[in-house]
This record gives C-alpha cells, sequence and structure tokens, in this order.
C-alpha cells in the first residue's frame, strides 16, 4: 500500500509494517494515490489476491508486478461473484 | 511489572456507573413530541434534547428498539437526569419507569389533553430544577476501570486498516486489561472476516450464536436478491484505496486489539455488568451515526472513531473523539479530528507510541476536554428503524 503518492516508474521500498528491516525494491508502473495498492508480484488471472495475509478477492486479468490493484482489476470472492455473473449475461 | 494505573476525574451515578458529562436530557417519545423538546432547551441552559422521526404505529421489536433506545439514553452515565415527553403519558411513563430504575432523577409528561404550551411550562420547570441539581454534582477520581466505550470506524481507507485501527486496538487492549467493556460491532462490515471474529469467541455457544447473527443479516440481503456490493465498500472506501468488502473487513477488525470476544448481544439485549474486561460484539449497523446511537444506548461514554476518507460523526450525550492516520484528512479536515497519527503511516512513530497517543488524549476528554463534535454541535442520534410503521 502507498503511504504518498506514487509516480509511474518510481523505485520504491515495500516493508511490512510489522518489521521495517524486511523488505524489497519494486518499481512501480502506474500512478499510485496515497492509500492504493499496487501488486508486490505478479498475479494470474483467476488467482486470489492476498492481504493481511487473507484471500480480499481475485484477479479479473492478469496483473504485472507494480500495477495499481483496485476495482478495475480485482473483484471480492463474496459480493462480487453475483455482479461479474450479471455482466457476463 | 506492575501495570500503569490510570486515574480519571469522573461522576459516579446512583447505580455506581461511571459517566464523564452530566447533561440533563429532554426525550421525546415520538416524533411530534420532539419539537417540545427542542423547545426546552431553547429557554433552558445545561439541556440536551433528542429529537427523532419514530415513534408512533411501530410494533414488535421495531418499537421494542426504539424503547429500549430512548431508555438507554436516559440511563446512560453521562446523563444526570431526564424528562420524557411524549403525546401520551403512559407511553411516557414506560421510558421513565425503566430509567428510573438506575436512581437518577427522571419525570415523564403526556402533552395530550395540555398541548405543548401547558407542557413546555411543566416539563421545563421540572429540567430547570434538574439542571441545578446536576450543576453541584461532583466528579470523583477514579480509577480508569469499570468505563464502557466503543470502538468504530467511518468513511474508512487502507490508511485505517494498516494504521489508525491496529493503534486503536493497541488501546483497546489496554482499556480491556485495565477492567472496562469495549463494544464493538458493524455487523455486514465483518464479512470477509467473520471466520476471524468467530475464532475470538472461546464460548462454543456464544460463538454459534455470533454466527446466526451473521448469518441471519446477509439472509435478509440476499432474500432482496441483492449483494451490498454497490453500498459496501462505499463509494468514499474506494476512493481511498479499498477494493472489496474482505480489505473493509479485514482492516475493519483491526482495532478489536487481541483479546478474547466473551459477550455477543443482539439487538434487545443489555451488556454484562460488572467482572474486568470485556469486548463485546453488538449486532449493530455500521451506518456511523446509527452504530454511535445504538452504542451510546447500550452504555458507551465516549466512543473511539478511526477515519480515513474523514467522517465528521457526532453524538448529542456520548463524545466521539476522531483518530485518523491519513495525512491529508488530518490537513483538510482538521477540524474535526481530535488526533492525528498520520506519522504512523510514515512510519516515523511506532504501533504503541501511537495508541498511547490516542490513550493519553482520552485520558484528557475523559476529564472534561471537550471533543470537536462536541464544540462543533455535531449531535447525531439516529435510532434503529428494523421495518415498516403500521
Amino acid at each position: 500500500m502507498a503511504i504518498r503518492d506514487i509516480i509511474s516508474g518510481e523505485s520504491v521500498k515495500a516493508v511490512f509494517i510489522d518489521d521495517l528491516q524486511i523488505g524489497y525494491m519494486i518499481t512501480v508502473r502506474d500512478n499510485i494515490p496515497l492509500g492504493h495498492k499496487f501488486a508486490l508480484r505478479d498475479i494470474g488471472k483467476g488467482s486470489t489476491v492476498i492481504k493481511y495475509c487473507r484471500p480480499i478477492g481475485y484477479a479479473l486479468v492478469d496483473i504485472s508486478t507494480g500495477s495499481h490493484v483496485h476495482i478495475h482489476n480485482i473483484r471480492s470472492l463474496r459480493w462480487g461473484t453475483r455482479r461479474v455473473q450479471r455482466e457476463m449475461i | 511489572m506492575v501495570a500503569t494505573k490510570y486515574v480519571v476525574r469522573a461522576y459516579e451515578r446512583p447505580n455506581g456507573d461511571l459517566g464523564i458529562r452530566n447533561h440533563v436530557l429532554i426525550i421525546p417519545v415520538d416524533d411530534p413530541s420532539g419539537t417540545l423538546a427542542s423547545n426546552i432547551t431553547k429557554i433552558l441552559s445545561g439541556t440536551k434534547a433528542i429529537p427523532h422521526p419514530y415513534g408512533r404505529l411501530q410494533f414488535g421489536k421495531d418499537l421494542e428498539v426504539l424503547f429500549d433506545t430512548l431508555i438507554g439514553y436516559g440511563s446512560n452515565p453521562n446523563v444526570a437526569a431526564s424528562i420524557v415527553i411524549g403525546l401520551d403519558s403512559s407511553w411516557s411513563n414506560k421510558v421513565a419507569d425503566k430509567i428510573a430504575k438506575t436512581g437518577k432523577p427522571v419525570e415523564a409528561f403526556g402533552i395530550e389533553g395540555y398541548g405543548d404550551l401547558r407542557t413546555l411550562e411543566r416539563a421545563a420547570r421540572k429540567a430547570k430544577e434538574y439542571v441545578q441539581f446536576a450543576s453541584e454534582l461532583r466528579r470523583t477520581e477514579v480509577d480508569l476501570s469499570g468505563f464502557t466505550f466503543s470502538i468504530k470506524c467511518g468513511e474508512s481507507d487502507t490508511t485505517s486498516g494498516i494504521a489508525a485501527n491496529p493503534a486503536l486496538g493497541y488501546v483497546t487492549d489496554k482499556l480491556y486489561d485495565l477492567g472496562n467493556t469495549i463494544l464493538f460491532g458493524e455487523t455486514s462490515e465483518l464479512t470477509g472476516a467473520e471466520d476471524v471474529v468467530a475464532e475470538r469467541i472461546p464460548n462454543p455457544a456464544l460463538k454459534e450464536k455470533f454466527l446466526k447473527i451473521y448469518r441471519d443479516y446477509i439472509s435478509i440481503i440476499e432474500s432482496s436478491g441483492l449483494d451490498l456490493l454497490g453500498s459496501q465498500p462505499t463509494e468514499g472506501n474506494i476512493r481511498g484505496g479499498i477494493s472489496t468488502i474482505e480489505e473493509k473487513a479485514l482492516g475493519t477488525i483491526q482495532k478489536l486489539g487481541s483479546r478474547p470476544i466473551a459477550c455477543v448481544l443482539d439487538y434487545l439485549e443489555n451488556v454484562p455488568k460488572g467482572g474486568g474486561g470485556q469486548l463485546c460484539f453488538l449486532n449493530s449497523p455500521s451506518a456511523s451515526a446509527e452504530f454511535v446511537t445504538f452504542a451510546t444506548a447500550k452504555g458507551s461514554v465516549l466512543n473511539f472513531f478511526t477515519t480515513g476518507q474523514g467522517n465528521i460523526v457526532g453524538n448529542p450525550i456520548s463524545p466521539v473523539i476522531k483518530v485518523t492516520a491519513n495525512p491529508k484528512t488530518a490537513k483538510n479536515m482538521e477540524e474535526h479530528i481530535d488526533v492525528d497519527i498520520s506519522d504512523l503511516l510514515q512510519l516515523k512513530v511506532s504501533l504503541m507510541e501511537a495508541g498511547e497517543r490516542i490513550l493519553n488524549y482520552s485520558l484528557r476528554v475523559m476529564n472534561g476536554r471537550l471533543t470537536s463534535n462536541e464544540v462543533m454541535v455535531h449531535e447525531e442520534f439516529s435510532p434503529i428503524k428494523l421495518h415498516i410503521t403500521a
């Protein structure tokens, strides 16, 4: 999650809030507003998106490392499904 | 290591309940009586009214929840005395008789047969007496123990889940360990983390009770052929970067800290008294004003409220402390924010330091410092409505 506004192409360090010593560099591929998320690794279409060590949804398309992750490319595993089904009809 | 003791100056009510404010409350039982209730506050200082749009031709559990809420307000330890006004005096008496069980002064009035003006005079004379009575009540030094608080987040964004709520979770644990009651709820917003909450309930029967409340709620949504995707997460949540209800829920529950949940309450159940710290689930709406109103009716004397994008909610009798970790909100909506912990998000302070800042601020509020919502007269009173009126 971006703790400030990040510009596409910036290289930033990703750390864990529990232990700031553990982390690695990522090149961000989109503009990421403060509070928004980007992928820490490639996420294949249909696979689960993990945050807080738990699934928060699944990928609607392939998402590459550093890309913005939000409602345009992930969906809830709970309440989103029904709507996706409707959209597909 | 001896745990730090905290001393606050509070109002001890006749039944032993501890309050941090000393209001004289004018409670209208129904919607038309709200005008008279508000009029009393215009001619007498030191009074608060809670007008609302309900109370006539409600039935069943819906009516019981409204009565329970009104009784809860009069009984709240932040209230010194109350006046109950209804069109029909027998309904006023029903509410007043329950409030009287707290040992606090309360008087009921009916408008029928008298009209507004004569009722205004009778009720205002009694209210004046109560204000002068309340003005002589004094705060006494007590340990920070045996109080009831609530925790809630609103207009959340990802800064809530990652920083503000974990910092509030630290405060929750601390208040629990000191022997206080902490109320949480927001049934719909637990979706995606309801199993995590269930795992925190050691008693199997209570765990099943919680899951049943949750499932019943979801079945109401699903029976309408809908999901809450359009409203949960909200537009504000989405602007702030929250993408799904699961992400919102996992952020929401960070404020629950880490202690066991030994109390699960449906709408009409009261918070158990005594016996040290407790963390209680309330079956309740996630809407901010409705939750704070409901928690106050259940006895909360102070509400801890984290916000990401900037929520402005308040309450007439129970202060709301707004906490944000979002630096933009701390700046843009500064007048609504009581505690700014955006330096936690920027990794400049630890979670413990941020939590201690919230706790220390809350001690000042308990001792009498006014919150932003109190000064800005944000006094939302939003009782729950369960179903259609007759």
